[in-house]
């Protein structure tokens, strides 16, 4: 029964999603809505219920098997990649090192300094 | 609704390869824990690409396989929804640095979209491609919404979303290395912001600080750049 609420509160968040998408007509996706009402839900319940816990944290520890299909899929644009397979590295390449140099280093220079490690629940897998 | 309204059953071929998907990922993931790890062990990555090859060498059809592969990418968006929990989870995190936590991670996340539609702009890169790049600073499962949405290719936007993630994760203890980036809770930012889940999913083996700043710059930032591009490129 637990997962079958757990599922019922994402199937829940993602209805709301649409509904919020379809009275604004936001160019907005469903599912980031869905997330931010989640949250929101979430912050009123005061609490994650166990179910919910239990079927988003497998959910999330195994998202990248869910995306294999995915990967696959760019099979069908194989020849467009081929042709501009350089540019698109050279362009991934750019815009994967600096960030992470940029993000760090404003973080480390603003935030106070880090004085004891605090522990929050860590999550998971893959994009 | 009539029976022959039902969609298409994954039939002998689809769950051939459903199965297939499985048992990669599973023996995937247990040689990736034998190799201790190594970000360059991803069983998405490798997964992908013996399907990818089996399917070129045996001259099958793509829509071959999706009668099985589609099954999974239903439950996709369930697990986008599923961040909303680590981001609640850790909301206490920030509330210490919110403000340079929101910095950082604006800018970066801008960063990472702008240099990349920037310089496609300069490599004669089409309309379509641009606004795919755009989403690279986004989770993926969130890439896909997005890009359909602002007139990027949606699967192109998930795997440029993937392969900045590994190869982010390969570079960014370097990185973090040469530049003197030492806090963990910078760390994770970064590599929450710029390589997504694969980033955080290594961030969270290295602790679970690093691994909470992470998961929850990806969430926050995946959400924020989502609510924005539209109103950018519409």
């Amino acid at each position: 029964m637990q997962i079958i609420f757990g599922l019922a509160c994402l199937c829940l968040s993602l209805l709301a999603g649409e509904v919020v998408k379809d009275l604004t007509q936001a160019a907005i996706p469903a599912p980031v809505l869905a997330v931010v009402i989640l949250v929101a839900a979430l912050g009123v319940y005061g609490r994650v219920p166990d179910g919910l816990r239990l079927v988003g944290e497998f959910l999330l520890r195994h998202m990248a098997l869910f995306f294999i299909p995915v990967l696959v899929g760019m099979l069908a644009l194989s020849e467009m990649l081929l042709e501009i397979l350089g540019p698109l590295s050279l362009i991934i390449f750019v815009s994967t090192v600096v960030p992470l140099f940029v993000t760090g280093w404003i973080f480390q220079k603003l935030a106070p300094p880090f004085v004891t490690p605090d522990q929050g629940a860590p999550e998971d897998e893959t994009n | 609704m009539r029976l022959t309204e039902l969609p298409a059953w994954p039939g002998l071929e689809g769950m051939f390869w459903l199965l297939l998907t499985l048992a990669l990922y599973r023996a995937l993931s247990w040689l990736r824990a034998r190799l201790n790890e190594t970000g360059w062990a991803q069983p998405l990555i490798w997964g992908a690409i013996i399907i990818a090859v089996l399917l070129v060498g045996l001259d099958i059809e793509l829509t071959r396989y999706q009668l099985g592969g589609n099954w999974l990418i239903y439950i996709l968006a369930l697990s986008t929804v599923s961040i909303g929990v680590p981001i609640y989870d850790n909301r206490h995190v920030i509330r210490a640095a919110a403000v340079p936590f929101l910095a950082a991670m604006c800018l970066g996340s801008a960063l990472a979209a702008g240099s990349a539609v920037m310089m496609a702009g300069l490599l004669d890169f089409d309309a379509a491609l641009r606004a795919t790049l755009a989403t690279k600073s986004i989770t993926s499962p969130m890439a896909f919404g997005v890009a359909s949405e602002i007139g990027g290719l949606p699967v192109l936007a998930m795997g440029i979303v993937i392969v900045t993630g590994n190869f982010g994760v390969l570079v960014a203890p370097k990185i973090f290395d040469v530049f003197g980036i030492t806090d963990p809770r910078a760390q994770g930012l970064a590599l929450g912001v710029v390589t997504h889940g694969i980033g955080t999913a290594e961030a969270v083996r290295r602790s679970a600080l690093i691994g909470s700043f992470a998961g929850l710059a990806m969430g926050v930032n995946g959400v924020v750049t989502s609510l924005i591009l539209p109103f950018v490129f519409l």
